[in-house]
């Protein structure tokens, strides 16, 4: 039996942060568990649409582009902009996170609007048809997740100001991060399903 | 391996310590307190309690089934009462008894056996507890004041939608079907996180106790198979009271959607509360066979195999809804081929047994009906998985009596094995031997009386959920007999909580491991610290309390007692790589509970209380989500720490 | 513990003692249902070895290990080969062997599915909480009850305008779902003649229970006369009682819903409610509930829900004599 070897308290930090915190997992399968609820969305979004004879039925016309279109720019340019936030972090750049989340906060809030001025999004709504429901459900579905990102990152940006972050303490940023660069990047299949394929085929 | 976890002769130190760290994680007195604990022990009691008189609850209306069966034209009960009853036992058993009792199981049982002092997420562990005793009790509030739901526990539109089912009763059911999977998932986060980041030292992958293994496996897949349940009940909450139209024909919804969504959650469920109770199993039968289990390796392959495959059955649901032939083929193929695992486990169960010295306990006596049962129901669920069969037995009594059987033997009898095998470590008191095993004997006698006349049933065309049926059938007799059997199940559940009252009474005091099993529960007292662990122990085996390896170095984590600290390690190795700082009581959980089913209800009550419900539900988290304690960096430095 | 065992051999064989009715579907009277028990009895065989052979492993391994447990020196078994053996190998076999043979079995009643391209067709639309039957080639309607000649494929088309249903007359075929917003088929072939109960497989609502029908299987000229019958003009009311009755029928606003010989239901209607055309000749009302008597019927249309607690069709007060009047009317349509 060989001695025990103690590891002394100085040598185990309690800041933990990246793939070493459980709560970076924590963040990590929630992910998954959300993009399984799109997944699922979108499958049946299908199943409704090889089950109808036209597309969109009821001659409804196709889905508006140009909002649709402004708006996952103005998400690329969002999820951008807390990239160079978190980037600036690294450098211990407190002043640059805080305007990459700021400038990121704004520019989802413009996507709120937009989505907001869209409205159902055609001359329909979630009661017409099955087309419209589902149409309208994982469009606002997205939209809420869009809502809690802002508010998440609000969070984070009110603790910035107060200075609670550094090189070390950084996990409540990448944790809203995932979250954040979730939220955009589950946006181009919503796009290309909703608002692409009515058109492609 | 550590020291011992209560001393016999502790020196002042020492006793200073074991008093701190009680403090530490104790949690206030009275009432309040006891609303907000968060301690993983605490909340795991509650899941395994709650889910226990839920299974109560739904046995008293599987009485009440099988008295207005027990002959035919019986007016004992009418057809609202009787399709309320079918529809809130599945329900219950499925949603508030056999998946949160599992994770119950996983809450109380994994950060012991991995050496941990508490879960990852704490706060969230009791958020997910509350989610499920608010759903569950409105769901039995509503049921208890003629609000029930009678769409059956898959509740198939267009008979589920508010056309022909206007009643309220299926408003809450559908929401709070979807509220209660955010205890599902909230759980399976927590059990992920715990076993990824928080075992012992030296508890790499490869030496993890098989129920932790079973209980990972489960928890990834409530991860995939509870969001589509939750998409599916969500949609069928919004045809209901926001008139959608998924699943109205007239307007392009589609019957079927539903019954695909469904399903793809649905049989992973299955899956999902039968991996737990085989690694219940596996416990039992390696620590009554007094031999490491034979076939660990095959064994966690079977639950990943089990787990990959269980998504791609859930097509033999539906082999009567006209699909082309083709792509159900591929569906009888896969629904066979599962059986292969499980027969792996089988055996390897056997030949533990077979090269052990077999110590006969009650809780072995459960292990081996559930086997049986369990190989009695599989082989019922091969020929189901044969589409001509189907169509002839689908939807009839040799359904009901094949799933009862495989939930039995899967389910039910495994946890009775585990409530027998661990009772003495949760309550600090042994369950008397000679009453179990008359528990035993009438439960299973009872349920083979009760299910196996139910395959011929079938046979003689007795569909499922009838509320009557005619005389001249020739359905008389054997569901007289298995109304006999019900009752004898009946007793012997009633002989269960008449053992476990009287030992919680006067039974006598269990010792920490009085099976003299391998795995790290039992290297604490019974019932353990509030900190599970004072020293957290070195694993360097599969067994840690029955050999370690003498060419490891063991390591011992130097952890604060004045706060509630437990170690972090590697996700392969465990090698420690720091200590997770966790948060103590608090009542925000609870406040965050009720403001979610606020949200729900809102569903059901009036639209314009969700905003509020969600506003809500926004200030909860971020109270919940602000940082504590702003020193929370401190590294043990003396005199750097700030207490919070 | 003898005793035991042959207590439980008891309880086991027991439910095997019942073995006939109406319903039972290893009492098979058509190929198809032939052909799937004797897929049943094959499994069935299967099967019991199966678990006879773990069980008793299972047995015999908790032997051994209480006698190496009361210090006997007993052998270890080769777990690898066991469970490789009996885990991997002879399941793998098995398995596959039962696949080859389900797939054949399901291809070949397939085949007869779409091979039958002539023949008899029936539309067979489940309504909540009873069974509307067409035949479109003859333009006669029915419910509740199906006649079919013996000794020749018929196609059923069924479907549904409410919920879910499910057809299923288990001595001529398995089931096949009636599902709203899709046209399903099922083929079906009686080798002899005869009557055959069938019931509604999907829980469909409070009334599902009792949501039955029969079939009937003629020989084919039988069969012909009987399409004769129901096809040839409808007899004017002979006797006043009748044609009382007739009156009451409609005064009291039974043709609203229920068409009957020479009376449709009024436009708009749909299929409200069975078609009344061949009443008298039917074994059952109520979908199977209870028998074609004066008495019950009368019992019927006073308070259908106490009788089939459920049902869409409303109570009807009538005094006795016109009731009486009625129940000839009734009695007179065949």
């Amino acid at each position: 039996m060989n001695e025990v070897r103690r590891i002394p308290r100085q040598e185990l930090p309690v800041i933990l942060s990246g793939s070493r915190s459980p709560i970076w997992w924590g963040m990590v399968i929630l992910v998954i568990i959300e993009s399984t609820v799109f997944a699922t969305l979108i499958s049946s979004y299908f199943y409704i649409r090889v089950n109808s004879p036209a597309w969109p039925p009821g001659g409804l016309p196709n889905p508006d582009l140009l909002l649709p279109i402004i708006n996952t720019i103005v998400l690329f340019c969002s999820s951008m902009a807390v990239l160079w936030g978190m980037a600036g972090l690294k450098k211990n750049d407190l002043r640059r996170l805080k305007i990459g989340i700021g400038a990121g906060i704004a520019l989802e809030i413009i996507f709120f609007i937009i989505k907001i001025m869209m409205g159902t999004g055609g001359p329909f709504d979630w009661s017409t048809n099955a087309y419209g429901s589902i149409f309208f459900t994982i469009n606002w579905l997205h939209t809420g997740h869009v809502l809690v990102a802002i508010l998440m990152a609000s969070v984070a940006e009110m603790l910035a100001f107060r200075g609670y972050f550094d090189r070390e303490r950084k996990l409540g940023v990448q944790v809203v991060n995932i979250y954040w660069q979730f939220v955009a990047v589950v946006w181009i299949p919503v796009f290309i399903v909703l608002f692409l394929t009515p058109r492609w085929y | 391996m550590s020291g011992p976890a209560d001393p016999t002769m502790p020196d002042a130190a020492e006793r200073a310590e074991l008093a701190e760290l009680d403090r530490t994680w104790g949690s206030p007195p009275g009432f309040v307190g006891w609303l907000s604990q968060v301690n993983h022990r605490a909340i795991g009691k509650r899941y395994l309690a709650t889910g226990l008189v839920f299974f109560l609850l739904a046995g008293i209306d599987a009485l009440r089934i099988r008295l207005q069966l027990a002959m035919p034209e019986n007016a004992l009960l009418g057809p609202e009462p009787y399709n309320a009853a079918f529809t809130m036992h599945g329900t219950t058993m499925m949603f508030l008894f056999a998946v949160p009792i599992m994770e119950g199981v996983g809450i109380y049982l994994v950060p012991l056996m991995i050496g941990a002092r508490d879960m990852a997420l704490p706060r969230l562990n009791a958020l997910g507890y509350w989610v499920y005793f608010i759903a569950g009790t409105s769901l039995y509030i509503a049921y208890f004041f003629g609000l029930a739901p009678t769409g059956g526990w898959f509740s198939y539109p267009p008979l589920t939608r508010a056309e022909y089912s206007p009643d309220k009763g299926l408003d809450f059911w559908a929401t709070m079907i979807t509220f209660i999977e955010i205890a599902a998932l909230v759980a399976a986060i927590e059990l992920i996180v715990t076993i990824f980041k928080q075992r012992a030292p030296g508890m790499s992958l490869n030496r993890m106790p098989l129920l932790v293994w079973s209980v990972l496996v489960m928890a990834f897949m409530i991860v995939f198979a509870m969001p589509p349940l939750m998409v599916a009940s969500g949609m069928l909450a919004l045809d209901r009271t926001f008139s959608t139209q998924f699943f109205n024909p007239l307007l392009g919804g589609e019957a079927l959607l539903w019954q695909h969504v469904f399903w793809f959650f649905g049989h992973p469920d299955v899956y999902i509360i039968m991996l737990p109770a085989f690694g219940i199993l596996s416990m039992v039968i390696a620590s009554s066979a007094r031999r490491p289990i034979f076939g660990y390796t095959a064994i966690v392959l079977s639950f990943v195999a089990i787990g990959f495959l269980s998504f791609g059955l859930w097509v033999h649901h539906m082999f009567a809804t006209g699909l082309p032939l083709l792509g159900m083929s591929f569906f009888t193929a896969a629904s066979m081929m599962i059986t292969i695992p499980s027969g792996i486990q089988v055996f390897c169960w056997i030949a533990t047994i077979w090269n052990g010295r077999v110590r006969i306990t009650t809780s072995f006596l459960f292990a081996v009906g559930a086997i049986i049962t369990f190989v009695l129901g599989g082989v019922t669920g091969v020929m189901l998985a044969s589409v001509p069969f189907d169509l002839q037995v689908h939807d009839t009594f040799f359904v009901v009596a094949h799933f009862h059987y495989v939930l039995f033997g899967g389910v039910v009898f495994p946890l009775f094995a585990g409530f027998y095998h661990w009772f003495p470590k949760v309550t600090g008191r042994m369950l008397d031997e000679t009453v179990g095993r008359w528990n035993f004997a009438l439960m299973f006698i009872g349920f083979h009386v009760t299910f196996f006349p139910q395959h011929q049933l079938g046979f003689l065309g007795m569909p499922r959920r009838v509320f009557t049926y005619l005389d001249g059938l020739g359905w008389g007799e054997l569901n007289l007999i298995s109304t006999i059997g019900a009752f004898v199940i009946g007793v012997g559940v009633l002989l269960f909580l008449a053992n476990a009252i009287s030992a919680l009474l006067a039974g006598r005091r269990a010792e920490g491991d009085p099976w003299g099993a391998d795995s790290l529960e039992w290297a604490t007292s019974s019932p353990p610290p509030l900190y599970n662990f004072q020293r957290i122990p070195n694993v360097s085996s599969q067994n840690p309390l029955w050999r370690s390896d003498p060419d490891e170095t063991p390591v011992e984590v130097e952890l604060r007692s004045d706060r509630r600290e437990t170690p972090v390690t590697a996700l392969l190795d465990a090698r420690p790589q720091g200590r997770l700082v966790l948060p103590g009581p608090t009542l925000v959980p609870l406040f965050t509970a009720f403001s979610i089913a606020f949200v729900f209800l809102g569903l059901i009550a009036n639209p314009w209380l969700v905003p509020v419900g969600a506003l809500l539900t926004f200030g909860c988290i971020a109270a919940w989500a602000w940082p504590r304690d702003w020193n929370v960096d401190d590294t043990g430095r003396p005199g750097e720490g700030a207490r919070s | 513990m003898k005793r035991r065992n042959a207590l439980c051999l008891i309880a086991i064989l027991l439910p095997f003692t019942a073995c006939s009715g109406p319903q039972y579907a290893l009492d098979p009277r058509s190929p198809a249902s032939s052909s799937i028990a004797q897929l049943w009895w094959v499994m069935l065989a299967i099967a019991s070895a199966v678990s006879l052979t773990v069980v008793i492993l299972l047995l015999v391994a908790i032997g051994r290990a209480r006698r190496r447990e009361r210090g006997e020196d007993v052998r270890e078994i080769a777990g690898r080969p066991l469970v490789l053996t009996g885990g991997v190998v002879i399941p793998t076999i098995v398995l596959l062997s039962l696949l080859v043979y389900n797939f054949r079995l399901g291809a070949s009643l397939q085949s007869a599915e779409a091979d039958e391209i002539g023949g008899l067709t029936i539309e067979v639309v489940g309504h909540q909480f009873w069974w509307e039957v067409r035949y479109p080639g003859h333009g006669i309607t029915t419910a509740n009850e199906i006649t079919i000649p013996a000794g020749e494929p018929v196609r059923f088309l069924v479907s549904s305008p409410d919920v879910i249903h499910s057809f299923w007359v288990p001595q001529l075929h398995g089931k096949i779902d009636m599902i709203p917003g899709r046209l399903h088929t099922l083929m079906a072939e009686a080798d002899q003649p005869g009557v055959f109960r069938g019931q509604c497989a999907e829980y469909c609502g409070m009334a599902h229970a009792l949501m039955a029908f029969w079939v009937e299987a003629l020989q084919p000229a039988e069969f012909a006369a009987w399409v004769e019958a129901r096809t040839a003009p409808p007899l004017e009311p002979e006797d006043a009682q009748v044609e009382r009755g007739r009156q009451v029928f409609f005064e009291a606003e039974c043709g609203d819903c229920h068409a009957t010989r020479g009376a449709a239901a009024p436009a708009g209607s749909g299929s409200a409610a069975p078609d009344l055309a061949d009443l008298a000749t039917r074994r059952t009302i109520g979908a199977g509930t209870l028998p074609n008597t004066p008495e019950a019927l009368a019992r019927w249309i006073e308070d259908p829900q106490a009788v089939k607690p459920g049902a869409r069709m409303p109570p009807t007060a009538l005094e006795d004599a016109e009731m009486q009047a009625l129940l000839a009317y009734l009695g007179s349509l065949r």
